[in-house]
């Protein structure tokens, strides 16, 4: 059980990041002015829900504060503090608070300092009353959720005692009037129980106390059945008898009243202790059970017979219902209507859709064996373009399982662009596009961590103040945007800031200080935009406590390309610098071109592929500094030998008529990549070279072939990119 | 010869909760996620027991009830509410719309098994 | 790996490497492999020979002579892959020719001598073994096995090399 607990309380979590993110979009829209009656019912079922679960299971810190903001959010729901931009705000920061309790709770962080808020909160409560009416704070200090669930059971009957009996304000609560005499010795019980005509109403039945009592060691000492009306005046869903019974002394009072919990309003319950007990008429404890039996039979037959009948058809359920029920005819229409509009959900365990990735991987690849080694009538014979087909639904299905929007990753950055304006006294406004984006959920479970230093190299690094903005001619407010985008097999996620931009001098002078470069090294802007990106580089001139410990974008960096992804950064003085993730949009499967180049294999992404050419004598010719480049109708394109990218053969130099230049897309415009031969174009599974070793710059993993040899797979960018050949770069860019 | 119970929460752990802890009870639990499907699904299984949350999306628990009791084969079948509302307001409410009684959460199982044997025959 | 070891008692793989026997845990053998040339990778060190395909992961085929700074081992018909799982990662480690499995026992294990032409860490530790000869006969010769920590040996270590 504790194992099954264990299990519910992480689902719990898994809520709780969910209506924390609900919770946050919608203060962030009300904030933004939308305090639309569902955007704010949004926010507070989403608090509520975090509250309930915080009860069930003892996270009491958690449980009192979501409890004090959602007090603060029904009166907003109810209109009676107005969604105002400052209370939005104080909102926020209460919400900013509540994510520390749900972090706390997982045992992630240290219970939060949450007097001020709650001062805040309990403010706007007090404001209102001044402005509303004086009884609003009452339920915010009426908060039974502060004592942790001691009390279980917030329907228990409010016990009228004699000296108390100015309470009960419950129209839903039995009156219930307890007559104790502190001085007697305890003797039994006696309870009189009078249900109100209405007791049988709504699902009510008052005999089931009675039995309940009995469960009790209760007998029933008298039964009043003088109220019982003639015949033709009996409502037979009304109730008439009373009740008189003893319990014995043993029985805590308490108890006895938690029988009464359920009993209609009006109902009168009276538990008192005397010294005998009452030799009320034995004659009537013949016929004192079976009237009470007699006429719940007559009043409720229904539920009883049913009941039966459906524990019967239990084990089979919904087929022999239908027989047993005479219902089950207008039962059948609105069970279907319900299909229709009810999403259903089920929660799978990650490791489980790994697996299936796994083995639809393999199924890729034993399709890619089958058509290798069948001719194509055989192939057409055994249906095989037919399965190829299933293969690649089932493919794309269990992919979809896998996305997920981005939205999540992005889901924590408002609130860190907010706590960072105030540690560092910037005014920055975050925009976000591309939310939507989907990713498979490897992808998005990495990239929390690199976008964070992103995000926070963009504020304080990037951003300057608001003196200092205002002096250069720019909006006092910064801005820093956040974006999402798939562009064939890649997500392209940037951080863009408005800021000073990337001081080239200091990051030049910072590299040779720290020995990264020597001091006459000349590098190109680009280079040494990306120098800050060099392990144990830190432009922050004091370490600051919000880029951290001097690690920096060399860890953004090492974390990218751990995802076969790659950072580039542009940066232009005085306007500002984006940061760019390119990361491949799953980490599993690939459409690409298989080369082969001095007997071995490689795997081109098709997404890259523009065009292949087979040279003609000429069209390939020699520039300045041995670097190559192809005519293509009229345009030069830089070429790349692989063998050269790779030190394959350094020497000797194919004649370009012998072999292909596969003209691929690359962020520096297009390049055409020399290789001896194109073999195939297939899907291959990509195996993470990280798996076993570590990731290499220029190649996004490794793949197996049908014939059980492996083929390394190219990451074009990075690979035309890469600082051993951007020196020889020299035509960069004239395709572009 | 258990008794069938529908409980109506939008929180999964809360479903699961109800159902770990009354399954162990011997109560046959089936849930659902909101109003709209707790209405649906009570057609569908017409269980002996009606536990519903108040704060659902869609439909919410009053209209849940209230949709509920209008039906004449739900008539006598006992609703609870298992909410963490506790306020007179609320409750008042819920026993309009008919409900026969009210829990607070966080419940404790067994008071909650004991409870549900005092509305359920 | 889950074998069943005896505290006090521990199982070696022995092999030998040019003229020396090393050995290594038998807990941490996946499998021996004959040589089959690996796939070449770029931009890695000299010993880390390519990846090879095992059982559907691809795993890193280190040359185990180049790794101990000596030159390469020429290949012959005994050379073969110990592939070991080092911490969850699998590798494979080139040697000229798998010796014997023979179990010692903890306490008669020394610790390796600090001052050795090895980088510091690579040997665990010393024992001597009784190895049978080579012609499979009953007597046995004493024979000291350097002890490889895998730890140290492991292809990943060298992420800040390459990056």
């Amino acid at each position: 059980m504790s194992d099954d607990l264990d299990d519910i309380q992480a689902i719990f979590f898994e809520e709780c990041a969910e209506g924390l993110a609900t919770a946050e979009e919608g203060l962030s829209a009300m904030a933004d002015g939308d305090a639309s009656a569902d955007v704010i019912a949004g926010v507070f079922r989403a608090v509520h829900s975090i509250k309930g679960g915080a009860g069930a299971f003892g996270h009491e810190a958690l449980q009192s504060f979501s409890h004090r903001f959602e007090n603060v959010l029904d009166e907003v729901r109810g209109g009676k503090i107005p969604a105002s931009s400052d209370v939005c705000r104080t909102m926020l920061l209460a919400f900013d608070v509540l994510s520390d309790h749900v972090a706390a709770a997982q045992g992630q962080a240290d219970i939060p300092e949450d007097a001020a808020i709650l001062a805040e909160l309990e403010k706007l409560l007090d404001d209102k009353g001044a402005a509303a009416s004086s009884a609003a704070q009452a339920p915010a200090e009426a908060a039974p959720a502060d004592d942790g669930g001691t009390d279980e059971f917030g329907f228990s009957p409010v016990t009228v005692d004699l000296d108390d009996l100015d309470s009960d304000p419950f129209g839903f609560e039995p009156v219930t009037v307890a007559i104790e005499d502190l001085d007697a010795p305890a003797p039994t019980w006696t309870v009189r129980f009078a249900p109100s005509r209405e007791a049988m109403a709504n699902g009510g039945e008052p005999l089931l106390v009675i039995r309940e009592l009995e469960r009790l060691g209760a007998e029933i000492s008298a039964v009043e059945t003088d109220t019982l009306p003639p015949l033709r005046d009996l409502d037979p869903e009304g109730a008439y008898f009373a009740w008189t019974v003893s319990v014995p002394a043993s029985v805590e009072k308490t108890v006895i009243e938690e029988c009464f919990d359920f009993v209609a309003p009006d109902s009168v319950v009276e538990i008192a202790q005397e010294a005998p007990a009452p030799a009320a008429p034995a004659a009537d404890d013949g016929p004192a059970p079976d009237g009470p039996e007699a006429i719940a039979d007559t009043d409720a037959p229904a539920p009883e017979a049913e009941a039966e009948a459906e524990s019967d058809a239990e084990a089979a359920k919904d087929e022999p219902e239908a027989e047993i029920k005479p219902k089950a005819v207008e039962k059948a229409a609105p069970a279907e209507a319900k299909i229709a509009e009810v999403v259903q959900n089920i929660r799978v365990d990650v490791s489980k859709l790994d697996m299936l990735l796994n083995l639809v991987g393999e199924l890729v690849i034993r399709n890619s064996i089958l058509s290798d080694r069948l001719s194509s009538a055989d192939q057409q014979r055994v249906e095989l373009p037919e399965l190829a087909r299933l293969t690649r639904e089932i493919q794309d299905n269990v992919m979809s399982l896998r996305a997920q929007p981005i939205r999540q990753a992005f889901s924590r950055v408002p609130r860190m662009l907010r706590e960072l304006c105030v540690s560092t006294s910037k005014d920055v406004a975050l925009e976000m596009s591309g939310e939507t984006t989907e990713v498979d959920k490897s992808v998005i479970e990495k990239i929390g961590e690199p976008l964070t230093h992103m995000i926070r190299n963009a504020v304080d690094h990037g951003i300057e103040s608001a003196e200092e903005r205002v002096a250069k001619g720019k909006p006092a407010q910064g801005m820093v945007h956040l974006s999402a985008e798939q562009k064939g097999a890649r997500i392209f996620l940037r951080v863009a800031d408005d800021g000073r931009g990337i001081d080239r001098e200091r990051v030049f002078a910072k590299a040779v200080e720290k020995g990264i470069i020597s001091a006459d090294a000349t590098l190109s802007d680009d280079e040494i935009d990306n120098l800050i990106c060099a392990p144990g580089f830190s432009t922050a001139e004091t370490i600051s406590s919000i880029s951290g410990r001097g690690v920096g974008m060399d860890v953004v960096r090492s974390n990218v390309e751990a995802l076969g992804g790659r950072v580039e950064i542009s940066s232009v003085p005085g306007k500002g610098t984006t940061f760019t993730m390119v990361l491949p949009l799953t980490l599993a499967i690939l459409d690409g071109m298989v080369v082969r180049l001095a007997g071995q294999r490689y795997v081109v992404p098709l997404a890259n592929v523009v065009e292949t050419v087979q040279p003609e004598s000429d069209q390939v010719r020699p520039v300045a500094n041995s670097s190559e480049v192809i005519d293509l109708r009229g345009t030069y394109v830089p070429v790349k030998r692989l063998s050269d990218l790779f030190n394959l053969h350094p020497g000797a130099r194919d004649n370009p008529q012998d072999c292909v230049v596969i003209i691929v897309e690359t962020d520096a415009g297009h390049v055409g990549l020399m290789v001896d031969t194109i073999e195939d174009r297939r899907e291959v599974v990509i195996k993470s070279l990280d798996q076993n070793l570590y990731p290499i710059r220029g190649l996004g993993g490794a793949t197996i072939l049908g014939d059980g040899s492996i083929a390394l797979i190219l990451d074009i960018d990075a690979l035309v990119a890469s600082p051993s050949s951007s020196n020889k770069f020299a035509l960069k860019g004239i395709a572009a | 010869m258990s008794k069938r119970i529908l409980t109506v929460d939008d929180s999964a752990s809360m479903r699961m909760l109800l159902k770990a802890s009354l399954t162990k009870q011997g109560f046959a639990i089936e849930a659902a996620e909101d109003g709209e499907h707790g209405l649906a699904r009570m057609h569908e299984l017409n269980p002996d027991l009606l536990i519903t949350d108040i704060n659902m999306p869609k439909m919410d628990g009053f209209e849940l009830i209230e949709a509920v009791r209008q039906l004449p084969q739900f008539r006598g079948t006992p609703i609870l509410v298992l909410s963490t509302e506790f306020s007179d307001e609320k409750k008042s409410r819920a026993r309009s719309a008919g409900a026969t009684g009210w829990i607070t959460k966080p419940f404790d199982p067994d008071k909650l098994g004991a409870a549900i044997r005092r509305v359920c025959p | 790996m889950s074998s069943v070891e005896n505290t006090g008692e521990r199982k070696i793989v022995t092999f030998l490497l040019g003229k020396q026997m090393f050995g290594i845990d038998m807990s941490a053998l996946i499998e021996i492999r004959e040589w089959e040339e690996p796939t070449p990778l770029p931009s890695v060190p000299a010993h880390i020979k390519g990846v090879t395909n095992l059982r559907g992961h691809v795993v890193p085929v280190v040359g185990l002579a180049e790794r101990l700074g000596w030159a390469p081992s020429v290949l012959h018909s005994r050379s073969c892959i110990l592939v070991v799982n080092i911490g969850g990662k699998h590798a494979g480690f080139l040697v000229d020719e798998v010796a014997d499995i023979v179990a010692v026992d903890e306490g008669s294990i020394q610790p390796a001598p600090s001052v050795e032409s090895f980088e510091s860490g690579v040997i665990s530790g010393l024992v001597q073994v009784g190895q049978r000869s080579s012609e499979g006969a009953e007597d046995k010769e004493q024979t000291m096995v350097s002890l490889l920590d895998l730890e140290t040996l492991s292809p990943t270590r060298h992420m800040d090399l390459a990056a």
